[in-house]
């Protein structure tokens, strides 16, 4: 299990985190939801020790996490320049399983691996970055609004990939498109600001979304 | 425009270091004057192949004319120490010549244009892909790689070939550990960048073991010479992976380009220089170390 204790985090004087707690189990998907700036790449960059936690202690099966545990696909990927996409998933995978999984992954979403990836659409450059690194054999996958620039087809594509190769592992995903979170996760965690966090199990995530709806609903009509 | 007129001017300066640095080996190591004929015209020619403004230079200047003379006064201009010295040591019609080779590279420039901009390339597998910073830089410069590879081969001629193929490898190093991989290409390890550096020091020494070899069997009077430079191309790797590596970041697309760097590489070529870059090198190691350290360990 992966457990964020009493996590405290802040930029200056704006505080992200507060004494934040979760828990992420093993063999679960779970979704980050929350408005924009409320702290959710943060906390996937707290995790990939990008940066460092104030306060608090982050843990998977009681040790410490490092960063090699996680493999961690971001908004933006970026790629080293004139690289096919071929080569790109050589020099991730660490091993010819994690290689031959990863061109599994690519040829269902569909990519022409013997083309620059200078030359990919969005779209194609989240496809390859997500095919290699959920290939990668770590317990801990971070998916950081995978679905991003992405056509409808490989959407559907990725959310077979995380729900048949995310068992075993913990999968942690954020997006803002609720439906694309409600389809594959287990769990949902809605961040709202930095000391509230409301967790809702699988079989709430129906009456969740309408309470959301409703909310933004009225939300709008005010300020009409 | 502003990209053009940064690349000339870094460009100048290369050049005018190298320039001086061409007549002070004419003196140490007997250099025919009518060798920097051939020379001027590969350094040029390598120039126009990797600058990365010709899109928006003929862009610009959308007759071929107007673009021949704009390369032209550019050529010139970098070869201008070059002509200077020659016509003062009384070689005019070398001087002369090297004219004639700014506007033979310049009229050429608008007939090639570099292989980035097609979607596929060609591969070079006999450079393993986990040294991929020199494998992706060597593909991208297409012919020019293949140039280069000759001239490698062609040291035993005069001992001044091996000084320049040398003295090219080493400048073109910032450039090839210049951009920094995403953080799921590394497979982080103890002591990551020692090994990265040896790993590259292994496959370089391989690749300059032939031409070392047939300059210190040909021209055995200067083998310290060439010894020294050996040793400055592998300060080199040290220096550039170490300022890579200190620099490298896992947030966003980033370069390690650094005119630190350049300026060490280039001091590296007067006597002794090498130390001081081998200094900066170590400091900046211990550095990369830590900073991998941190974020992978």
């Amino acid at each position: 299990m992966l457990e964020i204790k009493n996590l405290s985090f802040s930029f200056g004087q704006k505080v992200i985190y507060d004494q934040l707690s979760l828990t992420f189990p093993i063999s679960s998907i779970t979704g980050l939801i929350g408005k924009n700036g409320v702290g959710k790449t943060t906390l996937f960059r707290i995790l990939t020790k990008v940066y460092r936690n104030q306060s608090g202690e982050v843990t998977f099966n009681g040790q410490p996490v490092t960063p090699n545990m996680i493999s961690f696909l971001p908004t933006d990927p970026y790629f080293y320049p004139y690289m096919k996409g071929s080569e790109y998933l050589d020099i991730v995978a660490k091993d010819p399983s994690e290689m031959i999984q990863s061109r599994v992954f690519a040829s269902q979403l569909d990519l022409p691996l013997d083309d620059l990836i200078d030359n990919y659409s969005t779209g194609m450059k989240k496809k390859i970055a997500f095919a290699a690194i959920f290939a990668q054999s770590r317990p801990i996958v971070i998916l950081d609004e995978p679905y991003n620039g992405v056509d409808l087809e490989s959407n559907e594509a990725i959310k077979y990939i995380i729900h048949q190769y995310g068992k075993d592992r913990v999968v942690i995903l954020s997006s803002h498109i609720l439906s694309t979170i409600t389809d594959i996760s287990d769990r949902i965690y809605h961040l709202q600001d930095a000391k509230t966090v409301s967790s809702h199990p699988k079989e709430g995530f129906e009456a969740f979304a309408k309470a959301m709806k409703t909310q933004l609903m009225d939300k709008f009509s005010d300020s009409e | 425009m502003l990209d053009s007129v940064g690349w000339l001017l870094v460009f100048i300066f290369l050049f005018t270091i190298i320039g001086v640095g061409l007549q002070f080996l004419q003196t140490l190591v007997n250099f025919q004057a009518y060798l920097s004929l051939v020379l001027s015209f590969l350094l040029l020619m390598f120039l126009d192949y990797a600058r990365p403004d010709k899109t928006f230079l003929s862009s610009i200047f959308q007759s071929y004319l107007l673009l021949v003379s704009y390369l032209l006064v550019e050529y010139v201009l970098i070869l201008l120490p070059i002509i200077f010295y020659q016509c003062w040591i009384g070689n005019i019609f070398v001087g002369f010549g090297l004219v004639l080779v700014g506007i033979a590279v310049a009229s050429l420039s608008p007939l090639h244009r570099r292989s980035e901009f097609t979607h596929v390339k060609q591969t070079l597998t006999w450079l393993p892909i986990h040294n991929f910073e020199l494998r992706f830089f060597a593909e991208k410069l297409g012919f020019m790689t293949f140039v280069f590879i000759i001239l490698g081969f062609l040291t035993f001629i005069h001992i001044g070939v091996f000084v320049v193929w040398i003295v090219l490898f080493c400048l073109a190093m910032p450039e090839v550990f210049k951009w920094h991989e995403s953080r799921e290409m590394v497979h982080y390890q103890a002591n990551f960048v020692w090994k990265k550096v040896q790993s590259y020091m292994l496959m370089v020494g391989k690749l300059v073991l032939l031409p070392s070899l047939i300059v210190m069997v040909l021209f055995p009077y200067m083998w310290y010479f060439s010894i020294y430079l050996i040793f400055c191309l592998f300060t080199t790797i040290f220096l550039t992976i170490s300022f890579k590596y200190a620099m490298f970041t896992t947030v966003f697309d980033s370069s390690a380009a650094s005119n630190v760097v350049l300026l060490l590489l280039l001091l590296m070529f007067l006597p002794g220089g090498v130390l001081i870059t081998l200094i900066y090198a170590i400091i900046q190691y211990t550095k990369a170390e830590k900073n991998m350290k941190l974020l992978y360990a």
